[in-house]
């Protein structure tokens, strides 16, 4: 008879809900780093997927989509914790004056050696007034939030599942970023490290995408790759930490919109395992 | 002055491409058709019965004796049929007693005008074809000879021969030729009454065979001049026996070498002209043979414009939807005013019509050449109505291309021929009732879908760049607007639509544009914000411009 360990069971229970809820909205807070759970606090609060010893950490970053001047995104996130515990906060602000929007968001969670998990939540506020519907009746900036979650969990000793469902609920204006429910799995020894991940239709005309990747680590430095499809996408990065300071890069390349620059510089005190809490 | 021709190029062809001699093969003798020669052996050797301009006392019938002996015409009855019906033949002449052909002569019966005088002076009266000429002898034999789409029998021997063109007449090559139908035995020639139809030595340049490439070159553009070579004479002629001359204005503008032809045989040479100055020319080529037994045919000519003509083609209805009927704007182009009784108009394959007389155009004005006036001037009130001419008969415009990928050409001339304006149109990517209007950038879609007769184009509104969206932000259900501004005047737009994670959610169908215009962008799935991959191609495909933008649709959430 096989028993099926709590955590794995909260990770299927969370696909599920994905299934029934596929619509998610997210990506104010992206930033350069692959896909599953992250050490960033700007990805939790973009995924719900922390990862990392306690500590604290602050990420400035910085995304230019597709070479469009008019539409970047900026942001900033602060988050750590202690023991198991872990908070982030974050501002950002994406567009330009005529169709951006500015963000606020928190995620808090957990973290234990097997599973990990948070919930997330954003508050997003038009930065002008649509000007394109006189008489509408709109006198006042849209306002919209969007409340979510995701759930790691770790299989045997190299390898873990993940779920993430930024948008369970959502009121207000709708998110104007959209993207579907992630599922995907991570595993790897030593210092190289590979992952799956699907991303299920955000709606009718979206056929969702499949992502495959693998990761080498080298001391204080990483290289990863990562290929997404319909269409066929491919990304490359690189991170670096000396110090407390580290510095990451992402470059996505699409066949006919050109590339999406990921830039990101992080401040961060980190304890390692065998340093006592205070 | 262009001094020498840049190139020539000889294709020769067979005896029986030669449009005077193509009905020849094509033709077999049939049987229960009238008779082709009569006992004595005096055959018809050559008519003429469509004379250039006036007919009157220019027609004429030559007669032709192979035999050694004289042959007397006393009671020889010549007619002329009518074939629109049967039986329908008149006498038009009647050997008297001193009448004769002598041994391997020519006898020939025509009106005062005939020259050299013929040997009997009688009124013709012959009709252009289908029509026939037949002797008939004492002894009951009969010789007919028809020419045109003749279908009675008893007014042709064999198979009708061809119908000549004005000025042209039927001769019986070789003279003494008897293979038993007319379609064999005559061919197109120049008139040579009281003389042999066939030389030795005879080059010609075919009449009506001159054309140059384009038909309206630019000022001092290279332009290639063509025309067919025919060797008339019995004797072959080897390369460089003949030498092609072309002139312009009269004077040698380049000559070249010609290309071996034998007997009868044809071939189409083109000589590549340097350049011609702005203005109209007279362009010909001559074909210059040691020996040539008939230099009247050598040479032939066409009025050739270089550079834009008086009356210019500013806009084409060839698909109206309102019932306004197809209309044509010119414009007078040029410092002087311009009476349209001088031009006339036509399509790629119709006969030109003359443009009413009343109207002198003021310079850089405009007017409507109109299939129907009454109907375009109820269709649209506005009109200055003094400026609208219907023209008739009218040449219906075609509303689709053909395999070349043009639908139909308007042709404006001046009253002698001269080429004044000319456009090969596409109706490829053009809405039905949208005409077709010269822009900054050339032809294309009008820009105003209703036309705008008797106006210059519509300036479109001005875009800062090349493509621009608008709104920007649009209500989930509601549409934006893709305009643009493209440096050529016809292509494709294509618009693929991405999600900001780069998922493609729809691609629209890519559209035949013109240089200016727009579309809606629609059927969005939702709220969302959506990058827009505009690309556009010129018509040739060798230009492309790739754009991306940015549209923010919003909604309630979900």
């Amino acid at each position: 008879m096989i028993r099926a360990r709590p955590s794995r069971i909260l990770v299927i229970a969370a696909a599920l809900a994905a299934m029934v809820h596929r619509r998610a909205c997210a990506q104010d807070f992206d930033g350069p780093d692959h896909a599953g759970p992250s050490v960033s606090p700007a990805l939790w609060i973009e995924r719900g997927l922390p990862d990392g010893d306690a500590g604290w950490r602050l990420d400035l970053v910085g995304i230019a989509w597709n070479g469009l001047e008019d539409f970047t995104t900026r942001s900033l996130a602060i988050g750590g914790g202690g023991g198991p515990l872990r908070l982030a906060i974050g501002v950002a602000s994406t567009g330009d004056a005529e169709i951006g929007w500015n963000s606020a968001a928190a995620a808090t969670g957990f973290i234990s050696p097997r599973c990990g998990g948070a919930l997330r939540a954003i508050a997003r506020r038009d930065r002008s007034i649509p000007v394109s519907e006189p008489g509408a009746g709109i006198e006042s900036r849209p306002i919209g939030i969007e409340c979510g979650a995701g759930f790691w969990s770790a299989i045997g000793s190299h390898s873990r599942l993940w779920a993430s469902l930024p948008a369970l609920y959502g009121a207000g204006e709708a998110a104007p970023l959209d993207r579907g429910l992630e599922t995907g799995i991570v595993g790897g020894a030593r210092d190289v490290s590979a992952w799956l991940a699907w991303s299920a239709p955000a709606h009718a005309a979206d056929q969702g995408e499949r992502t495959a990747g693998v990761e080498i680590a080298t001391g204080p430095a990483a290289i990863w790759v990562e290929a997404r499809d319909r269409p066929f996408r491919a990304a490359i990065g690189v991170h670096a930490h000396h110090r407390g300071f580290e510095v990451a890069a992402e470059v996505t390349e699409h066949p006919v919109l050109g590339e999406t620059l990921r830039l990101a510089l992080t401040l961060e005190r980190v304890r390692s395992a065998s340093e006592p809490e205070r | 002055m262009p001094s020498r021709c840049t190139a020539l190029l000889a294709i020769a062809l067979a005896a029986s491409a030669a449009p005077s001699h193509a009905a020849r093969d094509s033709a077999s003798p049939a049987a229960a058709t009238g008779s082709c020669v009569s006992a004595s052996g005096v055959r018809i050797a050559e008519i003429l019965y469509d004379a250039t301009g006036d007919d009157t006392g220019r027609e004429f019938v030559e007669l032709f004796n192979p035999t050694a002996s004289a042959v007397s015409l006393a009671g020889v009855r010549l007619e002329a049929g009518d074939g629109a019906g049967p039986g329908r033949w008149t006498l038009r002449w009647t050997g008297g007693g001193n009448d004769s052909v002598a041994a391997s002569s020519r006898f020939v019966i025509g009106g005062a005008l005939v020259s050299p005088a013929p040997n009997a002076v009688a009124s013709l009266d012959l009709q252009n074809g289908p029509d026939a000429v037949r002797l008939r002898w004492p002894d009951g034999s009969i010789e007919v000879v028809g020419y045109g789409a003749l279908t009675d029998v008893e007014y042709f021997c064999g198979a009708p021969a061809a119908d000549v063109p004005s000025g042209q007449s039927l001769a019986r090559e070789p003279d003494g030729a008897d293979r038993g139908s007319n379609a064999l035995d005559f061919v197109v020639a120049d008139p040579t009454p009281g003389r042999p139809n066939q030389v030795a030595f005879d080059a010609a340049i075919s009449r009506g065979s001159l054309a140059i490439d384009p038909a309206q070159p630019a000022p001092s553009a290279p332009a290639r001049l063509s025309a067919l070579l025919l060797n008339r004479g019995t004797r072959a002629l080897a390369a460089r026996e003949i030498t092609l001359i072309a002139t312009v204005d009269g004077d040698s503008a380049c000559a070249a070498a010609g290309p071996p032809l034998g007997a009868l045989d044809s071939a189409r040479v083109a000589l590549d002209l340097a350049g011609l100055d702005a203005g109209v020319h007279i362009v010909g080529v001559r074909a210059m043979l040691a020996g040539d037994e008939r230099p009247e045919n050598d040479a032939d000519s066409i009025r050739v414009r270089a550079g834009s003509g008086p009356l210019a083609i500013t806009e084409i209805q060839f698909h109206p939807a309102g019932g306004e009927g197809e209309w044509i704007e010119v414009r007078a182009r040029g410092p002087d005013a311009v009476a349209l009784e001088r031009f006339t108009l036509s399509d790629r394959n119709g006969h030109p019509a003359a443009l009413p007389s009343a109207i002198v155009l003021a310079p850089d004005s405009l007017a409507l050449l109109a299939e129907d006036r009454a109907a375009l001037i109820a269709h649209y009130p506005g009109l200055d109505s003094l400026r609208v001419l219907e023209v008739s008969p009218w040449a219906a415009l075609n509303n689709s291309d053909d395999s070349t990928g043009i639908a139909d050409a308007v042709v404006v001339r001046e009253s002698d021929g001269t080429p004044c304006d000319r456009v090969d149109y596409s109706a490829r990517g053009i809405a039905a009732g949208v005409p077709l209007e010269l822009g900054p950038l050339g032809w294309g879609a009008d820009s105003d879908p209703g036309g705008t007769p008797l106006q210059p184009p519509r300036a479109p509104p001005g875009l800062a760049t090349r493509f621009e969206l608008a709104p920007r932000r649009v209500r989930a259900g509601l549409s934006s607007r893709l305009r643009w501004a493209l440096p050529w005047a016809r292509g494709t737009l294509a618009v693929e639509i991405f999600d900001l994670t780069g998922r493609r959610i729809a691609r629209l169908p890519e559209a035949l544009i013109g240089a200016r215009g727009e579309r809606a962008i629609e059927g969005l799935p939702g709220p969302g914000v959506y990058l827009l991959a505009i690309a556009a191609r010129s018509e040739n495909g060798a230009r492309l411009i790739r754009e991306t933008r940015t549209l923010r649709v919003e909604g309630p959430a979900r």
